[in-house]
């Protein structure tokens, strides 16, 4: 039933993570990644900035790290595939996204799992937290906080944290 | 009170001293007042680290505070003012803090935390606090 409410912003935000975030409910193995990304890659604004938290060490590509602007980030999710397969979520019926946001800000929670290719390693994430802001209907900033021991470990080996300034 | 007003309060005595000083285990009297018995606290990282497994029961994750925590971090920082989102049974808390890790003396700075709080009739059942702790797990895989 309507009840003629108009919507929050924290609804209409969700609703356009949610469309954002949809690939990740299509199977990795039916995965079009040439296309699979387009309704997020609409969602961004121009100036999207993406953030992966972590230490970051030239020797580690893709991640931790920014990335700036739409066409960087249509770049790095294209060069992605050849650092990490099989990228899911763990169950998305028993666990499906959730989402929790307040104001312009949505706060994704995602559990997935994922194999790192130069290793074979596949990692599970109990859970990651994508920090989403809008703007104007779209995408303004991506801030990722998740575990990537394995993969940086993979990249430049045990005892890494030690080693750096 | 609501959740979200909870939540804050969980918080209050450690942003209390946000910038100012070391964490304390007593910064967190306000966070225990609101336990439930039965709360579950996860940190989301490999197991293999002292806190891969989480913690079950309210007397273990104060346990884990006031005493397992010191035994591995020392000059706990909270970075600035926490932010809360939230809704319902559901709060978020979004910050960063600065710890050394005693094992191997790394300093990691400005890491990121997700703290996802679940509430039932005022109390706290789970938390989940997602970490980007890569120092930390790195310096328990070195032998």
């Amino acid at each position: 039933m309507n009840t003629g409410q108009p919507w929050t912003k924290e609804q209409i935000n969700i609703g356009l993570a949610k469309n954002a975030w949809s690939y990740y409910y299509v199977h990795s193995s039916l995965r079009d990644t040439r296309t699979c990304y387009q309704p997020l890659f609409d969602l961004c604004a121009e100036d999207v900035v993406w953030f992966h938290e972590g230490p970051q060490d030239p020797r580690v590509p893709t991640y931790p790290g920014e990335v700036r602007g739409k066409q960087a980030l249509v770049d790095m999710l294209t060069w992605e595939n050849d650092i990490v397969a099989d990228l899911d979520l763990v169950d998305p019926i028993a666990r499906p996204i959730e989402f929790v946001a307040s104001g312009d800000r949505v706060v994704v929670l995602i559990e997935e799992r994922y194999k790192i290719i130069k290793t074979g390693v596949t990692v599970h994430n109990d859970r990651a937290a994508v920090v989403m802001d809008f703007r104007d209907g779209k995408i303004s900033h991506f801030r990722i906080i998740a575990n990537l021991s394995d993969y940086i470990e993979s990249q430049i080996g045990v005892g890494w944290s030690t080693k750096m300034d | 009170m609501d959740n979200m007003s909870h939540a804050r309060r969980a918080y209050s005595g450690l942003e209390a001293t946000a910038g100012v000083r070391a964490i304390e285990s007593s910064d967190y009297s306000h966070y225990f007042s609101l336990l439930a018995d039965n709360v579950v606290l996860k940190f989301g990282i490999p197991a293999g680290t002292p806190i891969g497994g989480g913690f079950s029961g309210k007397d273990a994750v104060i346990h884990f505070f006031t005493t397992t925590a010191p035994e591995l971090f020392e000059n706990v920082q909270l970075e600035g003012p926490l932010e809360f989102l939230g809704s319902q049974d559901r709060v978020v808390v979004l910050g960063r803090e600065s710890y050394t890790i005693r094992k191997t003396g790394v300093r990691a700075r400005s890491k990121a935390f997700a703290i996802v709080l679940d509430f039932q009739d005022g109390l706290i059942i789970r938390d989940h606090e997602i970490k980007e702790m890569t120092e930390f797990v790195d310096g328990w895989r070195i032998n």
